[in-house]
């Protein structure tokens, strides 16, 4: 394999862009000011929409004698909108005029919660599922003449050996980027003739 | 008893066992812990 300075560098500028939500760590805080919105305990619509929410369930619960199965239910209902108000309210969010929360995605850390945390989240379990998936198609390729078997027939115990493995897959993807073998070298991957 | 775990390691029966545990799994935390907006900061 020779070794190229321009393919090297440009390897490392896809890696850069494709992994920039996961290693980006260091993101600078936007701090912008939401002078639109209210906090949303604050805010009446989030009130009136509360109150209208559970306005229409009381209004389903006349229909109902009380004590039946579909009364204890709408109860039930009532209360988990409740609940779900007071929480919303309670856990900071931001509200527009028309009384809905908003989820503030511009990565400042005060606000981690609502956007930066799911986000890396899903980053990191999509990572994880698709580093042991490309791990165990690399295992399978090392069977010989068995190596599509082992793609239709998934080996479990060897699977979920690489389950367990994965775990730490953003340490694992950078030492293979710096070896070299998480990306193929260029006379391995087939182009159209140009 | 081989071939029937030969049968449950084939991929689309793995993948529907899979796919099944993942949905409820899901589906339990939504019911443990219904609406959720923010991650919860404790």
């Amino acid at each position: 394999m020779k070794f190229k300075t321009s393919t090297f560098i440009s390897k490392l500028l896809c890696f850069a862009v494709f992994s920039f939500g996961t290693f980006n760590l260091s993101v600078q805080p936007a701090h912008a000011d939401f002078k639109n919105l209210v906090p949303c305990k604050d805010s009446p619509a989030f009130k009136k929409r509360e109150t209208a929410a559970v306005k229409k369930l009381e209004n389903r619960l006349k229909l109902y004698t009380p004590g039946t199965k579909e009364a204890a239910f709408l109860n039930k209902e009532i209360e988990r909108v409740h609940s779900r108000y007071s929480r919303y309210g309670q856990s900071g969010l931001l509200c527009g005029k028309e009384g809905l929360p908003r989820i503030i995605a511009s990565g400042q850390w005060d606000r981690a919660n609502e956007f930066v945390i799911p986000g890396v989240m899903f980053l990191y379990i999509t990572g994880w599922i698709g580093w042991v998936g490309r791990k165990y198609l690399r295992y399978a390729s090392t069977q010989g003449n068995k190596s599509f078997e082992n793609e239709i027939i998934i080996n479990v115990p060897v699977a979920i050996k690489i389950m367990n493995s994965g775990f730490l897959w953003p340490v694992d993807a950078w030492k293979e980027f710096t070896s070299g073998d998480l990306l193929a070298d260029d006379d391995d991957v087939t182009v159209s003739p140009r | 008893m081989n071939d029937f775990l030969k049968y449950l390691s084939t991929a689309p029966v793995l993948m529907t066992a899979w796919l099944s545990f993942t949905t409820v799994f899901i589906l339990f935390i939504n019911f443990v812990y219904p609406d959720p907006l923010v991650f919860p900061t404790f």
